[in-house]
């Protein structure tokens, strides 16, 4: 029991075997999920993938179909008011009470927050430049994103969870949230945010999680996942044959003339040139080049979909 | 739940919804002055600050549509914008509960379209003097607006946006009406009006309700376990049945206290008396001569009294008004005049007479007309008196042990058995083993209590008397009677569900079956029951007269001026009575 405590107290959040259906499609499936206490948990995918349900699970907004959901340490299903004092929650979508000036808004939501922080308000107002006498109505989209973020962070969240938080913002606005959720993340606090824009994600984001079709494919620290993928092109001889099949880590391997492309999802330097040799005849030559988290994202994708008959499997694949 | 965070909450909605309520307060105010007459109290003319004809009425109707549809504004605006049905609600992924919200809102209704609106409606009767009936009204009146506005907030709970609120407020109507036009007229009948009026006018709306506060329930406390809710909803929904059992008619509010000069008849006579709690009694005390009396018959003058019962202080036009001086008229017998008996002297309505004997027209009219654009011309109050006229048939003495059963103080209440009466429920016929073994039928009657003899005639023909049998206790040694009533009990004329939505309600009364003899109220004296005489006197009807008389305002007015000034005077019984309610 212990033992037990003292792990889950580790744990910001701890998903096990989440569902989540809606009539005949299934939004979520089986979904396991650990995150830690401290660092950015980014969970990515493609559009209708299943991240906003996944995160609506998470915060005890709707209810799982099945399997159970731990947050901070408490059933998500039934979250008592005072986890929503430990707890941030950024949304597109999420509605603001648009009637207010931010003024009435952070008057409003001061008595509900122990930790509020004055200090850290004005500094926050600062360097958001949101003006307190505007009515949120009246506020650019922008703006309300910015707000969003202030009234998220204000009172020192253990755990914020922000779904798409920077969609349709412009780059500077996008910056300047990034830039304080980046300060935020170094109090040793934990943020699992959803997005399909990696550029944004790859700065932000300790451990990645890839959700598609309702499925969390890959779940990994970034720098591991950098680590482990590279691009693999391989020169080999003119009369070489190829082999016919392929070690199951090489994935979208492609063939043009004498040039064979990989991506190799198990690398170890020494390790994968002595089984590229092994493999591969005629081998010339042997380039191993890291990989972007989006092209890790896309190239991983891309090869789901192969697997699975969808929009690339019809792609050249020897 | 916080204390803070409630207040918090309630004045976050408040704010929002400042301008709107500021038009209610207004609209509430308007009502006040210029609908509710509160300076009639202060010695003004009740009309001086009302508006003249329709327009006051229309004043009403208007303020009492706008005082809604600043409710459904305001309440939809308040639910809708901490929606309970929307994932994306600002307040979900808050530290805010649930029924801190329910009752910040529930607190803000509560006060704005409940509490103060009923209690300017109580203001309004303690101005003019209700007394303490001001406070039992209020019950009624908070439950009155709770109606209005409860289900507003119930109703919102269902709907995003104020548009499709609207749409389900005009489908619950037209669902309404469909349930009274399909369900509530079957089952309608005259055998069981109360059920009818249940079924018709408010179970469809309990049962609304009912499914409006269970889904309200469920959609805020959806964290919550489902004993939890069930709880709660019956905590919720337990005030709205169970309410109208303790609330009032707003008959309470009708003021005991009449300051003569509302009644105009000659304002400059009388002083004001304030908020004292008054009765003033006027007797209209006239002698008619009557020349065809036929000295076989015994005629049973009719003497008319009219009585200022007060002025009816309830809901119309939808709102707490006055309505016109109430006058009710008394008749009273002076039965066997020529006997030698003396008949005690109860002032007793008597609904028999009640219908034909009436102050009627202009008088009554008075103040209504002057409403509608002035009065012109002399006042006239017209009376018309009806005269019955019977013959005696027969006046014995009954054994009073074997028939009566003293009750109270030795005489005060007597219980006919088996062989004169049985209990019986007003208007039913019914079989009892009566003096002459006739079929008796009751007919409302305080004094009389009527039933149908039949007779043949030489032909054999039937012929139907209608017989009047009066009960009288006699006591010889001071010659004095009293006329025995019977009570009514189990009435319910006034049914307290939704005052003033419905008007209309059961009418439910029944005959006690122990008769009263009222004594005399000056008989301080002990009479010893073992002396008394029970007088029971048929009489047979045989006709009736009309007299018809018209006397000027100012002519009352004198006439009431002389017989004040007897009173003050101690010249005689005056005609004026002067009762202080306790």
């Amino acid at each position: 029991m212990t033992t037990s405590s003292v792990k889950n107290d580790s744990l910001a959040i701890e998903a096990t075997s989440l569902s989540k259906r809606y009539k005949d499609q299934e939004a979520v499936i089986d979904l396991d999920l650990t995150i830690e206490k401290g660092g950015i948990y980014a969970l990515l995918g493609p559009n209708g993938a299943g991240k906003t349900t996944t995160l609506k699970m998470l915060m005890g907004i709707i209810q799982p179909s099945d399997g159970t959901c731990r947050v901070l340490g408490q059933d998500s299903s039934h979250l008592a008011p005072e986890a929503y004092q430990k707890i941030g929650y950024v949304s597109e979508n999420q509605k603001l009470p648009e009637w207010m000036t931010l003024h009435q808004l952070l008057l409003y939501l001061k008595p509900y927050y122990p930790t509020w922080d004055d200090q850290f308000l004005q500094k926050l107002l600062q360097e958001y430049e949101l003006p307190l006498d505007r009515r949120l109505k009246a506020m650019s989209r922008g703006m309300r994103m910015k707000t969003k973020f202030l009234i998220s962070l204000v009172y020192h969240p253990e755990l914020l969870v922000l779904d798409e938080p920077f969609s349709g913002l412009d780059p500077v606005i996008r910056e300047e949230c990034i830039d304080g959720l980046l300060d935020w993340s170094r109090k040793d606090r934990t943020a699992v945010i959803s997005s399909h824009d990696i550029e944004d994600v790859e700065r932000l984001a300790d451990v990645v999680g890839i959700i598609e079709k309702g499925r969390l494919e890959l779940d990994e620290s970034v720098d591991s996942l950098k680590e482990r993928i590279r691009r693999v092109s391989v020169t080999i001889s003119e009369n070489a044959e190829l082999p016919g099949s392929l070690p199951s880590g090489w994935k979208s391997a492609r063939t043009n003339l004498r040039n064979i492309e990989f991506f190799d999802t198990e690398f170890e330097a020494n390790r994968s040139d002595k089984l590229i040799h092994a493999i591969l005849p005629g081998v010339e030559r042997i380039d191993f080049e890291p990989m972007t988290l989006r092209e890790i994202y896309v190239a991983l994708l891309k090869q789901k979909r192969r697997e699975t008959g969808g929009k690339y499997g019809s792609e050249t694949h020897r | 739940m916080d204390p803070k965070l409630i207040v918090n909450n309630a004045l976050k909605d408040l704010y929002r919804a400042r301008i709107p309520l500021i038009g209610f307060l207004a609209v509430l105010l308007f009502r006040f002055i210029f609908v509710m007459d509160p300076f009639m109290s202060f010695g003004y003319s009740k009309w001086l600050f009302s508006p003249p004809g329709d327009v006051s009425e229309g004043f009403s109707a208007i303020t009492y549509g706008l005082m809604i549809l600043i409710g459904i504004i305001v309440i939809t605006g308040w639910v809708q914008s901490d929606s309970l049905n929307d994932n994306e609600a600002f307040w979900i992924t808050r530290p805010a509960r649930e029924i801190h919200l329910l009752v910040a809102k529930l607190a803000n209704i509560g006060f704005v379209f409940i509490l103060i609106p009923s209690h300017l409606d109580m203001t309004i009767g303690l101005l003019h003097g209700a007394g303490w009936n001001a406070f039992w009204a209020l019950p009624n009146n908070l439950w009155y607006y709770s109606l209005h506005f409860l289900p507003i907030l119930l109703a919102a709970t269902l709907t995003p946006d104020l548009p499709r609120m609207i749409l389900v407020l005009i489908v619950t109507i037209v669902v309404a009406s469909f349930w009274t036009a399909l369900i509530g007229a079957p089952i309608s009948n005259e055998f069981n009006a109360y059920l009818n009026n249940i079924w018709e006018a408010h179970l469809q709306l309990i049962l609304g309700i009912a499914f409006l506060a269970a889904y309200l329930v469920q959609s805020l406390l959806r964290r919550r376990k489902t004993a939890t809710k069930i709880a709660l909803a019956g905590i919720l929904l337990a005030p709205l049945i169970a309410f109208p059992r303790f609330s009032h008619s707003d008959k309470e509010l009708t003021r005991k206290a009449v300051p003569l000069k509302d009644v105009e008849l000659d304002p400059a006579e009388y002083v004001y008396q304030g908020w004292n709690r008054e009765r003033w009694d006027l007797i209209i005390d006239r002698r008619f001569d009557i020349n065809d009396t036929n000295p076989n018959r015994i005629l049973i003058p009719l003497k008319t009294q009219s009585e200022l019962v007060g002025q009816g202080l309830g809901r119309q036009e939808h709102s707490i008004r006055w309505s016109r001086p109430n006058w009710r008229l008394k008749s009273f017998f002076n039965l066997l005049q020529n006997t030698g008996y003396s008949i005690n002297g109860i002032s007793q309505e008597d609904p028999d007479y009640q219908r034909g004997n009436r102050v009627t027209g202009r008088l009554l009219d008075f103040g209504r007309r002057e409403r509608f654009g002035g009065f012109s011309g002399k006042a006239t109050l017209d009376l018309t008196n009806y005269f019955s006229q019977y013959e005696l048939i027969s006046l014995k003495e009954a054994p009073l042990d074997e028939h009566v059963r003293v009750l109270e103080n030795g005489i005060s209440s007597i219980i006919l058995y088996a062989g004169y009466r049985s209990q019986s429920i007003e208007g039913e016929e019914y079989d009892g083993k009566a003096l002459s073994d006739t079929k008796i039928k009751v007919l409302e009657s305080r004094f009389a209590e009527s039933f149908n003899s039949i007779e043949l005639d030489h032909n054999e023909a039937e012929i139907e008397n209608r017989i009047l049998r009066f009960y009288f206790l006699y006591d010889p040694t001071r010659e004095l009677l009293a006329a025995g009533h019977r009570q009514f009990n189990n009435q319910n004329r006034d049914f307290h569900y939704y005052k003033g939505l419905w008007t209309y309600g059961p009418n439910l009364s029944k005959r006690e079956k122990w008769m009263t003899f009222r004594m005399h109220h000056n008989a301080n004296y002990t009479i010893d029951h073992k002396q008394l005489k029970l007088l029971v006197i048929d009489m047979k009807k045989t006709g009736n007269s009309v007299l018809k008389s018209e006397m000027e305002i100012s002519d009352l007015s004198k006439h009431v001026k002389a017989i004040r000034e007897l009173e003050q005077s101690n010249a005689g019984m005056g005609r004026w009575t002067r009762e202080v309610d306790p």
